[in-house]
């Protein structure tokens, strides 16, 4: 029998600690399939995962370098430029296109939509957490939660009623890193606004549409419905630990924060928790979608065995499997579909709305900086807001200068 | 007696991971693998098997977070480079143990953990955690001489990493400055020296793109000269920028204007260095990691600094040597290449066309009556036309065409990667442009200028140069027989030339 051949798999702890046997699972189904075939798999963070696939771009003498990688969508334009990956175009006419969930191709091009260079694996739509209990003993009725006004009227009522002393509203995404241009990104769009022209030639997160949904968004912390710090000035934890009305997140908790078996899982948050599609701004419903793909590193000897394992991993049996285990949703509509049909129908009806009307971030080169940019801006907003002296003229002057400086750096690549 | 016997088992273990080829530096410590993932792996799976400990990760401390970060993790047999971050509160036992408050720190049921600080030389690296959740064994005080020797053993060969990866870089900054610097001397041609430059800054130092940007000849702005990308490529957009103040933050920099808030925000990872000789500004040097968002290592600015201060002198010499070739090549009428040039030229050319099976067309090409406009208007009048003519088949030419004065009023042009029917269709662009807009001479006298091209293509009329050229002259010489003002391609009906 000839050698095998060796395929080096890097993929992220999509399963916390119970990756590596979530993952070798799909493999020995792989190399049951194709005999000839070995796969080593290591797990890395998803830092440490940038930081080599750039290494080995750059050297490309890298030891043991991997042949298939994961990476977050919204990488894919910038590693295609710096070469690190493989053009995997012609490879596409091997698999049922149509069945890829439409807008996550965005993800998969650069932006001329000529070459693709990574392949969807799986992705996550945001939608609304909210306890049910509290609302209906508020007198809300979640239907309302639909739009920016019902959203806020519902947050409002909460904060200034008895259940505003043991509840916060909705929490921050995250203490510590702030506000990504994700957590921004449905409030933009929402209001109309945008981040990037189409050409990608000039920043438009500054524009009049698009302030309008950031403004939304930081008025919720000047009223408080967002808290910046707890009651005892520390962290204040979130939606899952007990101690928020509402949260914006993906599908992810449902299998985990609010599994039974979760080892920090909250009967009260469980048991009382529903759902509902992002509240649909002036400009209309839209929500954010995210994911990670499937690459063949451009140092690759085996691009074609290489797109094997890919094209096994993103098939429609795979896909179900792994994303039942990762707690995410498959990115193909035929899986997906499976994967619904189990699950509660409030949950499949919230989940296949919320994939209508999921828009990705724009494909640019530069998108990583620009994020940066609009991340350092929101943070500003946020120190604005803790020292009272946030107003209209202070986000016009902060997200202006953020747009030149985006637009300084667009002027340099796009 | 054990524990001194155990001590030795740990220096054992260490001297184990000696590297085939050891870096010949005077510290022991360098005798370890290159890779600082590399030692944590090999150095956790030993304790975890050694120690029948469950889990074992390592934290190095990262200042600029604050933070403990899980650089490299393993689970018994298993490892995964561990996603967690421990922030350090103020007064938290972890801050203590790192600021050598606390010896060590075990924490009890549910969690069965110890952890233990990464000390060597007097720095912190950072901290072990062992775990032993699955046996639910705590861990005692009677575990930590051990642990603790271990950690010592560690955080020494962490360093020793840490100091061959920088006598290493040290080697690399030299190699890099020797590499640039031979690049720029490799040609005298300007474009090759740029092109050679870029591709080793690449190379040599890993920038996602170099930019290299010259003032014109006028010296009224300043042009991309050339865009590299990490992947060797070449851009072939171009910029352009007047040079005034307020255009660009790098036009500014040429200018003397400093403090541009936008180049001092991204002076990590987007670089400009003018490129000067000790009188003259002759562009700038933009070397960029805006894609892969790493920091250019400070260590790198003394090198892009001599190299740009390299290069700016090479430009100027490249710029005069261009200036020289371009008079010993050119004719001072007409601004076309010599004869000499261009059989040289025509050679390579005629050599590639043969090597590669393609096809090379040439026109020769003659002003109607020239003879008879010069009588009759002056020898002037007459370099007048023929400086006219050669403009307009300059700017009607492709960019690939190489047109000389072939002698007296007739030029040679040649076409290469070209049929016959491609050089009809451009003999007849020329033919247009040159005959369709009447020249006014001095004394207001109108000429209309018409020509005469001869055409003859490489392999269909012709086997060698000279009877390319022959091929083209007989063409030329027939029209000439049968009333100038046309367009004759060779064939094989045309008599020989006498």
């Amino acid at each position: 029998m000839a050698n095998p051949i060796k395929l080096n798999l890097w993929v992220m702890p999509n399963a916390g600690f119970d990756t590596q046997r979530v993952m070798q699972r799909e493999l020995n189904l792989f190399r049951k399939e194709n005999p000839g075939y070995e796969v080593r798999l290591t797990v890395h963070p998803w830092h440490f995962a940038w930081d080599r696939l750039i290494a080995i771009a750059k050297r490309k003498d890298y030891t043991d370098p991997p042949d298939v990688v994961q990476i977050g969508g919204t990488w894919n334009t910038t590693l295609a430029a710096l070469g690190a990956l493989s053009d995997i175009t012609d490879y596409l006419d091997d698999i049922e296109r149509s069945d890829i969930i439409r807008p996550v191709w965005n993800y998969c091009y650069e932006p001329t939509r000529t070459r693709a260079y990574s392949l969807p694996w799986f992705l996550d739509a945001r939608v609304l957490y909210y306890r049910g209990d509290i609302l209906s003993d508020l007198g809300v009725d979640p239907e309302g939660l639909g739009t920016w006004k019902g959203f806020r009227d519902a947050c409002e009522r909460l904060h200034n009623s008895k259940w505003g002393k043991k509840y916060f509203a909705l929490p921050l995404p995250g203490q510590r890193e702030g506000i990504l241009i994700h957590d921004l990104a449905p409030w933009v769009w929402g209001a109309g606004g945008n981040f990037l022209s189409s050409d990608r030639h000039f920043a438009q997160f500054h524009e009049p549409s698009s302030l309008k949904g950031v403004d939304f968004y930081f008025r919720m912390m000047v009223d408080h419905l967002i808290p910046l710090l707890g009651r005892d000035r520390l962290n204040p934890g979130d939606f899952f630990s007990g101690q928020f009305a509402f949260q914006v997140s993906g599908v992810w908790p449902i299998n985990t924060l609010l599994n039974p078996q979760y080892p920090y899982y909250r009967p009260e948050v469980a048991e009382n928790y529903g759902i509902s599609v992002f509240p649909s701004g002036p400009a209309g419903q839209v929500t954010y979608l995210g994911g990670s793909n499937l690459a063949i590193v451009g140092t690759s000897q085996h691009p074609h065995a290489a797109w094997k394992l890919i094209k096994f991993l993103t098939g429609v049996e795979s896909q179900v499997r792994h994303s039942r285990q990762i707690g995410m949703l498959p990115s193909r509509y035929t899986a997906l579909e499976q994967l619904l049909t189990g699950a509660p129908s409030r949950v499949a009806e919230v989940f296949r709305h919320s994939l209508r009307v999921a828009r990705t971030l724009p494909c640019a080169a530069t998108l990583g900086t620009i994020e940066r940019i609009v991340g350092r801006a929101s943070q500003n907003l946020m120190t604005a807001v803790r020292e009272n002296k946030y107003d209209e003229r202070v986000l016009n002057d902060e997200m202006i200068s953020a747009g030149k400086e985006a637009d300084y750096i667009l002027s340099l690549y796009e | 007696m054990k524990e001194k016997r155990a001590l030795q088992r740990i220096r054992e273990e260490f001297q184990r991971f000696t590297l085939p080829e050891p870096i010949k530096v005077s510290h022991r410590w360098a005798l370890v693998p290159k890779e600082k993932n590399d030692l944590l792996e090999h150095a956790l799976l030993y304790l975890c098997d050694w120690m029948k400990i469950d889990r074992a990760a390592v934290f190095l401390y990262d200042p600029s977070r604050e933070s403990l970060i899980a650089r490299q993790l393993v689970d018994q047999t298993d490892v995964l480079s561990g996603e967690e971050e421990i922030a350090l509160m103020a007064n938290s036992p972890l801050n203590r143990l790192l600021s050598g408050k606390r010896a060590h720190l075990i924490v009890d049921d549910p969690n069965f953990m110890a952890y233990i600080p990464l000390r060597a030389f007097g720095n912190i690296f950072g901290v072990l955690r062992v775990e032993n959740l699955r046996r639910k064994r705590p861990f005692t005080e009677a575990d930590i001489p051990l642990l603790n020797d271990f950690a010592h053993e560690l955080a020494t060969a962490l360093r020793g990493v840490e100091m061959a990866a920088i006598e290493r870089e040290q080697v690399a900054q030299m190699q890099a400055l020797h590499e640039v610097s031979n690049a720029i001397f490799r040609s005298v041609r300007l474009d090759e020296m740029l092109k050679s430059v870029a591709q080793s800054l690449i190379q040599q130092l890993g920038f996602d793109r170099v930019k290299i940007y010259l003032i014109n000849r006028e010296g009224e702005s300043l042009e991309s000269a050339l865009t590299m990308d990490q992947r060797q490529q070449e851009s072939l957009e171009k910029e352009s920028f007047p040079l005034k103040r307020g255009i660009h933050p790098m036009v500014d920099l040429i200018l003397g204007k400093t403090g541009d808030e936008r180049l001092e925000k991204y002076q990590r990872t987007i670089i400009y260095l003018p490129l000067r000789t000790r009188d003259e500004n002759m562009g700038v040097l933009m070397v960029d990691n805006l894609l892969s968002q790493q920091e250019i290592p400070p260590e790198q600015i003394p090198i892009l600094t001599a190299v740009a201060g390299q290069m700016g002198m090479a430009i100027k010499n490249a710029r005069l040597f261009q200036g020289v070739e371009e008079l010993s090549i050119t004719d001072g009428l007409t601004g076309l290449y010599l004869m000499r040039y261009f059989k040289q030229r025509l050679k390579e050319e005629f050599y590639r066309a043969e090597r590669t099976h393609g096809q090379l067309s040439l026109m020769i090409l003659d002003i109607d009556h020239f003879k008879r406009f010069n009588d009759t208007f002056g020898h002037p009048a007459g370099d007048i036309i023929l400086s006219t003519v050669a403009e307009r088949v300059l700017s009607n030419a492709r960019k690939v065409d190489l047109t000389a004065r072939y002698g007296g009023d007739e030029f040679v042009i040649l076409l290469p990667d070209t049929s016959a029917e491609e050089a009809l269709l451009l003999a007849d662009r020329l033919h247009q442009a040159v005959s369709s807009v009447p020249l006014t001479l001095a004394n207001n006298n109108d000429i209309h200028l018409t020509v005469s091209i001869g055409i003859a293509t490489y392999p269909t009329h012709a086997s060698s140069i000279e009877e390319l050229i022959k091929r083209a002259d007989e063409a030329l010489y027939w029209i000439k027989s049968h009333g100038r003002n046309r367009i004759r391609l060779y064939s094989f009906e045309i008599p020989a030339k006498n």
